[in-house]
């Protein structure tokens, strides 16, 4: 069993296979700065902005007209020749003002500025506080009252776009990386045993001591050793960019999923004997998987999500997955044993 | 007539038992049963990932965990211990200094702000949103003017019917529109939507820049399942290469171009649909958008079937190519409103989808570059299918080099190529602006300049290099500078070469020449010489420009 695993894991390294691999995993990971990076610049524009932008109100609308616009026009045509020409970057355009019932506003904007992106930021301010005082002018309550605090009772103003930020690298990035690394684990453990099958090695190594239950689990626990090397670099490198709670727990549930999506794969080539057919079935188990992750609170996004973001998480949740895991690889070795009796 | 197609139908038909055919449909029909079950569900992962407390409230929302506690202070402790991310009191929010509590707040704000809503809408209706805002995105070119000139009036009439035609939708699905947005949502919505809407009204507390992210997820609708088709073909075609059937085809009069469209058609044709079946469903237009991603992707996968020398390697380099190719084509949406988001035709299909008008000459801008990565990518890949090459151990980077090299024969055609790897450059000159991002700015520009002059250099390097001339240097730079300049003269990569100085008209020609000839001067000390010479020149001139010397 040894020698198997030895020559396998020689193989991967004379071919540099691994190195790819690490590489997709840095790639995805690098996502939460660039993520970051777009998230912030449409939801806290300021961000990017280096100068101010201008802002203009056309129309027969004095209420709004004082609500903060830096121009202010009698007529639309007025309003888009400044806008055109650079002069204001957009343009709130209300015909006809109605204190007492729904005034349904025009906002130019630029198509494909940075400008535009700003722009719309101060736009809603101005159209927030117009929006108070016609309240207000209709005795109704103009906003909730509520306050925000730091933990030493200082006034604070809450971050916007940080919690689409949070929940896009927490929820979505590091759950895509812990399935990116079992899909990649899937997939070697289907090439390492179809290559033996299509090129009749497998036979060769059948005549020797070693049992097809043994060379099963060799060659999962190859695919598993890959993937415990693939989740250590892509934890490690999320740890030092953002930071991840409980980074064992993470790399356990990693691995469990790993162990889940070698299983399968093994299964399949087991059965198939052939790689097209094997990665084939495997992609239409894999995109289920993958679909269903995301699906709930329980599921292996939602649980990985809660892991890294230290939020609480049962048991139960965390030890389903290496059961399952666990299951999985007991059933394909129990069927390799099963088919080389058949055989 | 086409007996590789007719080969490759009956090998299929022959592998594709009735048994496995039946495992193929239930497992199908399983996937898409899951798939149907998880997008009506919604995206959930995020479901209690904040921890909130109160002495007071109850807060029902599914992004939070709530705890009840005894006293405000108690709360307090709480939250500067970090076991809750977030404490309401009376109407006061407490949060601490860290990202994850200020997402919290930020959230609670909007649950807040929501539960407000629809106490106001319970207690006022319609009258307590007196505001409703339509946004209208209008392209603009401001060139400095002392005195502008007005826009005719035609213009403006346009522009004001083009408004206005927005709102003679039916009354029906005007109202629906306005009761969208002012009745109040649930706080902590999905981050995926698969809606279209003609027509859209926002309050000023929802009102926001356009974002395709929502959309993002109806794009891997149109091109997963392709992947299916591309996995057959890959592998289909790396099994050919590995049981040595490749060899005796080649032998054969059928040409190895030939012998490559036979064996992709089938398989293109399948992708095509698969990803008709989404068109059908959201958008007849939509295959249109997903047709330029699918010969890049083709093209790229067969190389990679060639070249590999494993089913492992085919493996690992299918999934780091498709995985580049699928940043390429979806990321650029997240930066919707901005240039950059328009180098991906998925952009205008998302926006297609979102409702918004495109521009169809924009979208064959930033389809063009795939096209002709794929023409160059599919002609590599025929060149490669020889003897020499099928049966060397070298890796498939190496190979890829040679391929360029042994294409390359004359000048002409060096000129040829050094034009296509215009476009490569460009695609991986995309990446290192994502990862100048993950990097402090001044170091990110350095980052920057060097990663261009390494990947321009080395493109050029490798046509150069079979040859070793002045005249070959000669016809690579003029290539590479008149596609360079073609591909500037579209908006979307001259906002694009801002950032990689490229925008200057006879420079660039001048530093090609001479990165170029240093090259072929060299190139007879070593390749690895002459590249890093090269190098040092290009990146010593992207430095300068920078700078403004």
């Amino acid at each position: 069993m040894k020698a198997i695993i030895g020559k396998d894991l020689r193989m991967i390294a004379r071919e540099r296979t691994i190195m790819s691999a690490i590489s997709i995993l840095i790639f995805i990971a690098s996502f939460s700065s660039i993520i970051t990076f777009g998230l912030l610049v449409l939801y806290k524009p300021d961000f990017i902005a280096l100068s101010g932008v201008k802002i203009g109100v056309a129309g027969d609308c004095p209420v709004l007209k004082m609500s903060g616009a830096d121009e202010r026009y009698g007529t639309l045509e007025e309003g888009l020749n400044d806008f055109y020409s650079g002069k204001i970057d957009a343009l709130i355009y209300l015909p006809k003002e109605n204190i007492s019932s729904v005034n349904f506003v025009t906002v130019y904007l630029p198509k494909d500025e940075i400008s535009g992106i700003i722009a719309s930021s101060k736009v809603k301010e101005i159209l927030r506080e117009y929006q108070e005082r016609l309240r207000r002018m209709n005795s109704i309550p103009p906003s909730h009252g509520f306050d925000f605090y730091d933990e030493n009772f200082r006034r604070v103003e809450v971050r916007e776009g940080s919690s689409i930020t949070f929940r896009f690298i927490y929820a979505v990035l590091i759950p895509l990386l812990l399935i990116t690394t079992a899909i990649i684990a899937g997939g070697l453990a289907i090439d390492l045993i179809s290559e033996e099958y299509e090129t009749k090695t497998y036979e060769v190594i059948l005549s020797t001591p070693l049992s097809s239950s043994e060379f099963i689990s060799s060659k999962i626990f190859v695919s598993l050793l890959i993937s415990s090397i693939l989740s250590a670099v892509w934890i490690a490198l999320i740890y030092l960019n953002v930071g991840v709670h409980n980074p064992v727990m993470l790399f356990i549930m990693s691995v469990s999923i790993s162990m889940i999506f070698s299983s399968a794969g093994a299964i399949s080539s087991l059965i198939l004997k052939d790689r097209e057919r094997s990665q084939l079935v495997f992609s239409v188990i894999a995109v289920s998987i993958v679909t269903a992750s995301f699906s709930g609170k329980s599921m292996i996004a939602g649980v990985a999500a809660r892991i890294s973001a230290g939020s609480p998480f049962t048991t139960l949740e965390f030890l389903t997955y290496p059961f399952i895991g666990a299951l999985l690889l007991l059933l394909s070795v129990f069927l390799s044993k099963k088919w080389e009796m058949m055989e | 007539m086409l007996p590789v197609l007719k080969a490759e139908l009956k090998k299929s038909g022959r592998r594709m038992t009735g048994k496995f055919r039946v495992l193929l449909a239930v497992l199908s029909a399983a996937a898409l049963f899951i798939s149907y079950l998880s997008f009506s569900h919604g995206f959930s992962s995020d479901s209690g990932i904040y921890i909130s407390a109160s002495d007071e409230y109850i807060i029902e929302n599914r992004l939070f965990q709530h705890f009840t506690v005894e006293s405000f202070q108690d709360g307090i402790d709480m939250l500067r211990s970090g076991k809750v991310d977030v404490f309401i009191s009376d109407s006061r929010v407490f949060v601490r200094d860290n990202l994850k509590s200020s997402s919290a707040g930020e959230e609670m704000k909007r649950f807040i702000e929501s539960e407000f809503s629809r106490w106001l809408y319970q207690n006022y209706g319609d009258r307590a949103f007196p505001v409703l805002i339509r946004a209208e995105y209008l392209k603009r070119e401001i060139k400095p003017e002392f005195s502008p000139k007005p826009i005719p009036a035609e213009e403006i009439e346009k522009i004001r019917e083009k408004a206005s035609s927005k709102e003679k939708i039916e009354p029906e699905k005007k109202d629906e529109a306005i009761k969208k947005a002012i009745e109040p949502k649930p706080a902590g919505e999905s981050i995926v939507s698969v809606e279209r809407e003609a027509v859209k009204f926002y309050t000023p507390d929802s009102f926001s820049p356009p974002s395709l992210i929502s959309k993002m997820v109806q794009a891997f609708l149109f091109l997963i399942p392709s992947f299916f088709a591309m996995q057959l073909f890959s592998s289909s075609l790396a099994e050919d290469v590995r049981l040595k059937r490749i060899e005796v085809v080649l032998a054969t009069p059928l040409s190895s171009t030939g012998y490559l469209a036979q064996k992709m058609l089938p398989y293109f044709t399948l992708a095509v649909i698969f990803a008709l079946i989404p068109s059908a469903i959201l958008m007849l237009t939509g295959i249109v958008y997903i047709l330029p991603a699918l010969i890049l992707l083709f093209s790229i996968q067969a190389f990679i079937a060639v070249n590999s020398r494993s089913y492992r390697e085919l493996t690992f380099l299918i999934l780091v190519a498709n995985l580049l190719v699928l940043v390429y084509l979806v990321i650029p949406s997240v930066f919707s409103g901005l240039p950059l988001s328009d180098i991906s035709p998925v952009t205008f299909l998302l926006r297609d989808l979102a409702g918004e008008e495109v521009y169809f000459p924009d979208f064959l801008i930033s389809s063009a570059p795939l096209i002709f990565m794929g023409a160059t990518m599919a002609y590599l890949t025929s060149k490669s299918m020889n003897m020499e090459n099928l049966q060397s151990y070298r890796s498939p980077f190496k190979r890829f080099a040679d391929v360029m090299a042994s294409s390359a024969m004359n000048d002409s055609s060096a000129f040829v190529l050094a034009a296509m790897m215009v476009f490569f450059s460009f695609f991986f000159e995309f990446f290192l602006i994502f990862f100048s991002l993950s990097v402090p700015l001044l170091p990110s520009f350095a980052v920057l300049m060097l990663g261009v002059a390494l990947i321009e250099e080395f493109f050029k390097s490798i046509l150069i290099h079979p040859s070793k001339t002045l005249k070959r240097a000669f016809a690579v730079a003029l290539g590479f500078f008149l596609a360079e300049k073609s591909l500037l003269l579209a908006k979307v990569f001259s906002d694009y070469s801002i950032v990689l100085p490229g925008q200057f008209l006879l420079l660039p020609f001048l530093l090609h020449l001479t990165a170029s000839s240093l090259f072929a001067l060299l190139s007879r000390k070593g390749w690895k010489i002459a590249y890093g010479a090269a190098v040092a020149v290009h990146f010593l001139y992207n430095y300068m420009m920078v700078r403004g010397l």
